[in-house]
């Protein structure tokens, strides 16, 4: 704790390189993988509050429907709630921005290994998401399709699909060409002595992500790309009334948007593997298993993207299957819940905030995992497609899982991102809300969905009014905890104390240098010659 | 990625025509698919057609007669319209004014010679359980037969209907018979809701009309010509769409294996300049 940052040895990242004249266009044009993923961070958590907002007017307006918004404007705000939280916030989410950041400091490295592409992943990002808002703005109505753009409504409607879905494409290469930059980068620039099997697990996530990402964002791409080409050209590949088949629209939407959702979470699972070895002062309990089961998701999730159709029309030998798959990729999600979980077992923990998150993180991911469990099975899916319990298995998922890793994240690297340490009391304070306030407005989804109650309706049912009154007042804690984490985190950026550079007594390589990183990240590389967790566990046991 | 850009581009030049082809099964296709009805008002059909129950006991079609009757074809592994027809059946069944088993009977039978009586017991289960009011088992009767039966049945009543890929391609109808089998009319369903909870309905009037003149043996023939078909759709474009899908799909992991080699190949190389 003696070397207080006051003086880094050299100016950080954030210092002005005088090469522009305008801040503004020196770190647009900046290559610095740092900078990058600042703006990213940036550019995300302001999409982030977006859609909390208009998730947050969803539930207010289900309170009692027709008072706040019509079924219209409803229909609007839920898919613009989905679009910005899915392809804007959560699918980029953790890779482009705290990939960016840690992903060559972790590995050793000065910078990824395209640093112009990853600009250019950046500008794609930026022009898909402006093209998007555009779709909001521009004449017409905006899109009121939801998230998915299922044909044959989405080349109906006349609301602006076309544009939605072309910035939806456009922030599709952003993510394949981010996917390729990483795992170039991973097989190139690691340290001397840096071997796969001591690298730190937040790089091997981001590699299995990589993949993934470069296989299945083409095929959204084509997908929407045949949406634009039946609403300009009246091609009807997805139009019964042509030839076309809408089922084969869900079947090309789900082969991507099934491996996204392990893009949005494989990474947040990378994170949480950080966070708990370093608060409980051990080595990441069987950690050959943790990196090897984030391949074993990448690879067995491209294969289970049939149970979103269990009740489209599809054959039983096909549901079978689907539904058997289904249940094989909860395995590996199995194996990094243990493992983490054993990891904590006889460490030295530190209740602070970044754990208290990653915590969070595995108890409300493990309710998400279980559930899907139960629509993953062909019976109970039958009665649960298309219900709230989807809604709220979706939400664990990926605000309890995705979402929670960001916010660990978030508190995890703050010192090192900003420099400045923040509020550890408001950070519990806020996690309290925020948690309280997450599990009511989401666990009441699941009876609201076991009852019956539709997903996507505008109107429910009386019989339903409690069930929505109650998760209602969930969203009102669970926005008062976002108000006070990110109030305290906003606080602490200009007021925080300055923060050392290894607050946390982290062994990872971010730790070695000054907090905020100077442009160059290391003076000179490193040589790796031991493994990402280096903790004396016997020293570490001893101690009371 | 230039590759599959180029290959989609050319395709998209190319698949359309074929894609695009209006799909829609007309009269005159289903005839020369060989399905239809052949209109037999006025004929009687055999009363010697032996038929099994949902208890697998043999009756013969003459049993079941004595009042008048609404004759359904189906076959019960139908997951298209044969399902949501009887759902319509259902649905109507409570809103007639006739008293069930004394002035009428519902006799639903499968063309589906693989059909047995225990998969028509369940069928049975769930149907009257799906009728709104309590609703006598014998006036709703689920058979199955043996395949000359059917051949008898359904050539008597003029039923055409051919075995598909998957499942059958049939007519949808109702037939209305008199207490002795004669066939006094046939009622057509010509339309299809989409998106309703019952896509096929039935009007009540209609329906008891029929009954109420099929027991005063008053036959009305003639035919609407917009006939309902329960048919697989498969349009035309798929095969090829699905094999260029294959083809995109396969080109794809080959670039992304070849590019997983070159890493590892090189990635030696770059690790030593550093």
């Amino acid at each position: 704790m003696a070397q207080m940052n006051e003086t880094p040895e050299g100016a950080s990242f954030y210092a002005r390189t005088g090469r522009y004249r305008w801040a503004i266009v020196e770190w647009m044009m900046s290559t610095d993988h740092k900078r990058i993923g600042v703006m990213y961070l940036g550019a995300l958590l302001s999409f982030f509050s977006v859609g909390v907002v208009l998730g947050f007017l969803i539930r207010l307006s289900l309170l009692s429907p027709g008072w706040l918004v019509d079924a219209q404007t409803y229909n609007e705000f839920f898919t613009l709630h989905g679009v910005i939280q899915i392809f804007l916030f959560i699918i980029p989410g953790i890779p482009v921005a705290f990939g960016n950041i840690f992903l060559p400091i972790l590995i050793g490295a000065q910078d990824v290994a395209f640093p112009k592409i990853n600009r250019l992943s950046w500008w794609l990002y930026v022009t898909g998401a402006l093209i998007i808002l555009l779709s909001l703005f521009a004449k017409g109505s905006p899109p009121d399709t939801g998230w998915t753009f299922y044909a044959p409504y989405s080349i109906r409607t006349p609301a602006n699909i076309s544009t939605a879905v072309l910035g939806v494409f456009v922030l599709g290469f952003s993510s394949i060409l981010t996917g390729l930059n990483f795992v170039t980068t991973i097989h190139r620039m690691r340290a001397p002595g840096m071997s796969w099997f001591r690298m730190p697990a937040f790089p091997w996530t981001l590699y299995a992500t990589g993949w993934v990402q470069m296989l299945a964002t083409p095929v959204l791409a084509i997908t929407l790309l045949f949406i634009v080409l039946g609403r300009f050209f009246g091609v009807g590949f997805f139009d019964p009334d042509k030839g076309g088949d809408p089922i084969l629209y869900e079947h090309l939407f789900w082969m991507y948007s099934h491996p996204a959702v392990y893009i949005m979470v494989l990474p947040a699972m990378g994170i949480i593997s950080e966070i708990v070895p370093v608060f409980s002062r051990r080595a990441l309990f069987g950690y050959v298993a943790v990196c090897m089961s984030a391949l074993g998701i990448a690879i067995v999730g491209y294969a289970v993207w049939g149970h979103h159709m269990f009740t489209s029309g599809m054959s039983d030998t096909a549901r079978v299957i689907f539904s058997f798959i289904t249940f094989l990729v909860a395995v590996p999600s199995g194996v990094k819940i243990f493992n983490w979980v054993a990891t904590l077992y006889k460490g030295s923990i530190s209740l602070d905030a970044p754990l208290l998150f990653a915590c969070s993180f595995i108890f409300t991911f493990s309710v998400g995992g279980l559930t899907g469990l139960i629509i993953g099975s062909l019976a109970p899916n039958l009665h649960l497609h298309g219900t709230y319990f989807i809604v709220g298995h979706f939400h664990y998922v990926m605000f309890g899982g995705a979402g929670i890793s960001i916010l660990a994240g978030l508190h995890y690297w703050f010192p090192k991102i900003t420099g400045r340490m923040y509020s550890e009391r408001y950070a519990r304070i806020g996690w309290l809300n925020f948690f309280v306030g997450f599990h009511i407005l989401y666990f009441s989804m699941f009876v609201l969905g076991f009852q019956g109650m539709p997903r996507r309706y505008f109107d429910y049912p009386p019989q339903y009014h409690t069930g929505h009154v109650v998760s209602t007042m969930g969203s009102w804690f669970l926005a008062l905890g976002l108000v006070i984490i990110f109030g305290n985190l906003l606080y602490s950026i200009f007021r925080g104390q300055k923060a050392p550079a290894d607050p946390w007594g982290g062994k990872t390589l971010e730790w070695t240098i000054p907090s905020p990183p100077r442009s160059e990240n290391f003076r000179e590389i490193p040589v790796i010659t031991r493994g990402a967790y280096p903790y004396d566990e016997e020293e570490v046991r001893k101690t009371p | 990625m230039r590759v599959i850009a180029t290959i989609l581009c050319l395709w998209i030049l190319v698949v359309p025509t074929g894609a695009a082809a209006h799909e829609e099964l007309t009269s005159e296709q289903a005839a020369a698919a060989g399905i239809g009805i052949d209109e037999k008002t006025g004929q009687t059909l055999p009363s010697d057609i032996t038929l099994y129950d949902e208890n697998g006991a043999r009756v013969s079609l003459g049993d079941l007669l004595g009042r008048p009757v609404i004759l359904n074809l189906v076959y019960y592994s139908c997951d298209r319209i044969c399902p949501q027809m009887l759902s319509g059946i259902a649905r109507v069944l409570p809103q007639l004014s006739l008293t069930p088993d004394k002035q009428y009977r519902v006799l639903t039978v499968s063309f589906d010679e693989t059909d047995t009586p225990r998969i028509a017991r369940s069928k049975k289960t769930n149907f009257i359980a799906a009728v709104e009011k309590a609703f006598p088992e014998e006036a709703w009767r689920f058979l199955t037969g043996s395949q000359e039966s059917i051949h008898r049945l359904t050539e008597a009543v003029g039923f055409k209907y051919r075995r598909d890929s998957h499942g059958f391609m049939h007519p949808v109808v109702l037939v209305i018979l008199s207490p002795q089998g004669k066939i006094m009319r046939y009622m057509q369903v010509t339309k299809y809701e989409y998106g309703q909870a019952y896509p096929i309905t039935f009007a009540p009037f209609d329906l008891d009309v029929a009954l109420t003149e099929a027991a005063q043996g008053k036959a009305v023939s003639g035919i609407q010509k917009a006939v309902l078909y329960c048919f697989a759709h498969e349009p035309a474009g798929l095969g090829k769409f699905f094999g260029i899908l294959s083809v995109v799909g396969v080109i794809t992991l080959a670039a992304l294996a070849a590019f997983f080699i070159y890493l590892k190949v090189t990635e030696k190389r770059y690790r030593m300049d550093r």
